[in-house]
């Protein structure tokens, strides 16, 4: 009775399909368009010297001129931040599929990762040099020292929470090991994995961008980033911070709209 | 309790007890336990180094043994200091930085995660650009901050909350904004104002959530006043000591692994930190795996 | 301890009116998206009372409930609460709600639990050994001294409940909004709640307002049982409840008691046929 009031409630103040993208889509606009128009005022009102701080203005029109370089450099940077993921999630996931039984052993490997998602990752990067080369080998081991903490923590909550009745009805079923694993406990880690996912997408860039930034190729935003920064080209070392934004902000809208779409069955995607 | 209790109480009373004897000497098992396994866990790793020097066969130049870089932090460097007290000195530095940040980005992130939380269109109009903001490249902002504001320790402080300003104001807002509707409507009931629902309410169940962000925090803190460390022009500071043993790693590779232990000990003690106040301020809370 | 029947019929038809509802409409939403929850809706509880509503689900008992309590506002008609507004009613701190789930706050304990009504209402005159000796005393009605310093995660749903029931009576409101607090309860934790929540009734001279699906549990408990049809929706049928006082297992066993569980029963059958 309680809950058919209150869906009769959400139902009813639910406005049409329209009205509903307006007001997650308006306000960030918004903000965005007070927020550029308010630095380019400030620019000009302190009249702050290029080198500092350039207009958005600048930065915009030099973004389009090289876009062709900085989505290529984009692309690189990707490709080193996508295969650390997938090593470091591969090993996360691994280590969590494996262990999850077992719980010494997760405990185990849990302190481990604790220690490493404390560790600053970054210190390491000059170490990876030395053992994976100068170029993408080490920065791709950056990347997976952070990312494979972070996937095995999130797997191995989300697989331990599978219900301990459906766990039942399993048994009930005479189910193996491996379908029970695949019916019933992967299902149950899927939300926590993908909250797990999102937060890694994003870590993932930026470990990628400080461990280029610590040497190899210039043919990447983090290697190009040294470079113009170093020769004071504040206005290209801008263009490509905007290009990591756009990177970082288009991955993790992948992942939440794969997120929404693959666990639509799932009660908190639903009716949000 | 009134001294006349009866014996049903009594009986109450005593099974209360024994039921927190009961779980103190769990806790005590619970606390040996891990005790055993850290130290396992620590005689794995350094087996794990030493084994992996064997079987790869690895010169000192890619992994020397872990006493000799013991032995080096104990040697001379060449400014005559001990070489663990001026990692110590570095490290010391680099710790005031990422704390003043993260105090810093405490107060900020928590201030912008409550407006975030409590006004709606704040919320819906900043939380994109908060969730954005996190991917920009710190080491494209540091030199420009560098030049602007300096390379005093401020700066570098400012860089450091800057990281960790995020987790922090991403999590209180998920916390003070996810209450349950009947404990406001509790609330209402009882005539409270919004300050009262503010302190009472929605504070206190954010609590657990903030933490974990404030977890996170603490972690980033410390990677943002490394890397603010790394531009030109930076003379001390654990980054400092990195980039230096770096460039001298083919003569004195221990030093590299040193100066690493100590980054890694730093961002270890700034999360233990933040550990230690959440038991102690979360005493009463349920124990929560991940939120 | 037995209060004689004639005290218990002069409350029922007495001049003081507890809650009085008079042409109540409520609806959710607004233009071709509004959904008409109830409609039409008299209903005068005197001082003292104790009466259920019973209804077939989305009849709107709770959203009854709730306009009392003004946690919403009524779309036509008006809602008077010992002959005030809701809200004022609601400032004046008249009321205590209980709500199906315990609403307790995590990291409080027990004690704090039910001290939190008394942090929020500053109430003139009452001390602070006085405030204590009043959970204490609350506490040891519930039937949970010896738990005071426990958390809500240290208890079981029936003694959680027993927490919010003496949260809600530790300021003495002279009314109880009660939706469906023993819904979530095992059968026999709930009997038990139910003999306790009338002995707790009969000694603290409250009014009560309980929302329920039990027909066995609004007969028992009640001096009149209203029972609601389905959406939009209208009071069906108003049912007396002759049954002696106190309510204990005898009475339960009584053949009136039967009857009357069958006539409820009965009356609910129509509302819901009514309804479709």
């Amino acid at each position: 009775m309680t809950t058919t009031d209150q869906a009769l409630e959400t139902s009813a103040e639910q406005p049409r399909l329209w009205g509903r993208h307006a007001g997650v889509v308006v306000p960030p606009f918004l903000v965005f368009v007070a927020a550029i128009g308010l630095w380019e005022l400030i620019v000009e009102a302190f009249d702050i010297q290029r080198f500092l701080l350039p207009r958005p203005s600048e930065i915009a029109s030099l973004f389009v001129e090289d876009f062709g370089r900085l989505i290529q450099q984009g692309r690189n940077t990707l490709g080193v931040a996508g295969r650390g993921l997938l090593l470091g999630g591969g090993i996360g996931i691994g280590l969590a599929a494996i262990t999850f039984r077992t719980r010494w052993m997760a405990e185990g490997i849990g302190i481990y990762a604790a220690v490493l998602k404390a560790v600053p990752v970054i210190s390491l990067a000059p170490l990876t040099v030395v053992w994976f080369g100068i170029e993408a080998g080490s920065k791709i081991a950056t990347v997976s020292i952070a990312t494979a903490p972070i996937l095995f923590t999130y797997t191995l909550v989300g697989l331990r929470s599978a219900d301990a009745n459906a766990q039942e009805l399993m048994r009930s079923y005479a189910a193996g090991h491996f379908r029970t694993f695949w019916n019933l406990h992967v299902p149950y880690a899927l939300p926590f994995f993908f909250s797990g996912l999102k937060i890694a997408v994003t870590i993932a860039m930026i470990v990628a961008i400080i461990s280029e930034y610590f040497g190899g190729s210039f043919e990447n935003l983090g290697g190009y980033i040294r470079n113009e920064a170093n020769n004071v080209h504040t206005v290209e070392v801008w263009t490509a911070i905007v290009m990591a934004c756009l990177l970082g902000i288009s991955q993790y809208m992948i992942v939440a709209g794969i997120d929404r779409y693959v666990l639509r069955w799932h009660p908190s995607k639903r009716g949000g | 309790m009134s001294a006349s209790a009866g014996p049903e109480v009594a009986a109450q009373f005593s099974a209360r007890e024994r039921w927190l004897t009961e779980e103190r000497a769990e806790r005590l098992r619970s606390t040996s336990a891990r005790i055993t396994l850290i130290v396992i866990l620590v005689a794995l790793f350094l087996g794990g180094w030493e084994f992996l020097k064997w079987a790869t066969d690895a010169p000192r130049t890619t992994l020397p043994h872990f006493h000799e870089v013991v032995d080096y932090l104990f040697s001379i460097n060449s400014q005559g200091d001990v070489v663990w007290l001026a990692i110590g000195r570095n490290l010391r530095l680099t710790f005031i930085e990422a704390l003043s940040g993260l105090s810093v980005a405490i107060v900020a992130g928590f201030a912008a995660g409550t407006l975030m939380a409590l006004s709606r269109w704040t919320g819906r109009g900043i939380m994109p650009f908060v969730i954005g903001a996190q991917t920009v490249p710190i080491v494209a902002i540091a030199p420009a901050l560098v030049i602007w504001l300096g390379t005093g320790w401020e700066t570098k402080a400012l860089i450091a909350g800057f990281l960790a300003f995020f987790p922090i104001a991403v999590t209180s807002a998920r916390g003070i904004g996810d209450v349950s509707q009947d404990s406001l409507d509790l609330m209402a009931s009882y005539g409270a104002s919004r300050t009262e629902v503010f302190f009472k309410l929605r504070l206190p169940s954010a609590l657990p959530y903030i933490f974990t962000g404030l977890e996170v925090a603490a972690a980033f803190s410390v990677i943002g006043a490394i890397v603010a460390e790394l531009p030109v022009g930076s003379q001390e500071g654990i980054g400092v000591v990195i980039l230096t043993s770096q460039q001298y790693f083919s003569l004195q590779p221990e030093s590299l692994f040193a100066a690493i232990g100590g980054a890694c000990l730093l961002g270890g003690a700034m999360v233990g930190m933040v550990r230690i106040i959440q038991i102690v301020v979360l005493r009463g809370h349920r124990a929560q795996e991940l939120s | 301890m037995t209060t004689p029947d004639t005290s218990r019929e002069a409350a029922a038809s007495g001049a003081q009116t507890a809650i009085a509802f008079q042409g109540v409409r409520k609806e959710f939403g607004n233009g071709a998206n509004a959904t008409l929850a109830i409609e039409s809706v008299d209903l005068d509880i005197a001082e003292r009372e104790f009466v259920s509503l019973i209804g077939p689900s989305g009849c709107g008992k709770s959203t009854l409930l709730r306009l009392a309590a003004d946690l919403i506002e009524p779309s036509g008609g008006s809602v008077l609460v010992n002959s005030k507004t809701p809200r004022q009613a609601r400032l004046d701190r008249d009321y205590g709600f209980i709500f199906q789930a315990p609403t307790l706050f995590d990291w409080r304990t027990v004690w704090k639990n039910v001290a939190l009504p008394l942090e929020i209402m500053k109430i003139s005159g009452m001390s602070r050994e006085k405030k204590e000796e009043e959970i204490e005393r609350l506490l040891s009605m519930v039937g949970l001294d010896g738990f005071e310093s426990h958390h809500p995660y240290q208890l079981s749903g029936g003694m959680q409940q027993r927490v919010s029931l003496a949260r809600a009576l530790v300021f003495r409101p002279s009314i109880l909004l009660m939706d469906e607090p023993f819904g979530a309860l095992d059968e026999i934790t709930r009997d038990r709640m139910n003999l306790e929540l009338h002995r707790i009734w009969e000694e603290t001279n409250t009014t009560i307002l309980f929302v329920t699906h039990s027909i066995p549990e609004a007969v028992l408990l009640s001096g009149r049982v209203v029972v609601m049809t389905a959406r939009p929706g209208r009071v069906q049928e108003i049912i007396p409840i002759d049954l002696p006082y106190p309510r204990t297992t005898e009475v339960e066993e009584s053949t009136r008691y039967y009857e009357l569980v069958t006539q409820v029963r009965e009356s609910l059958g129509t509302a819901m046929a009514g309804g479709l």
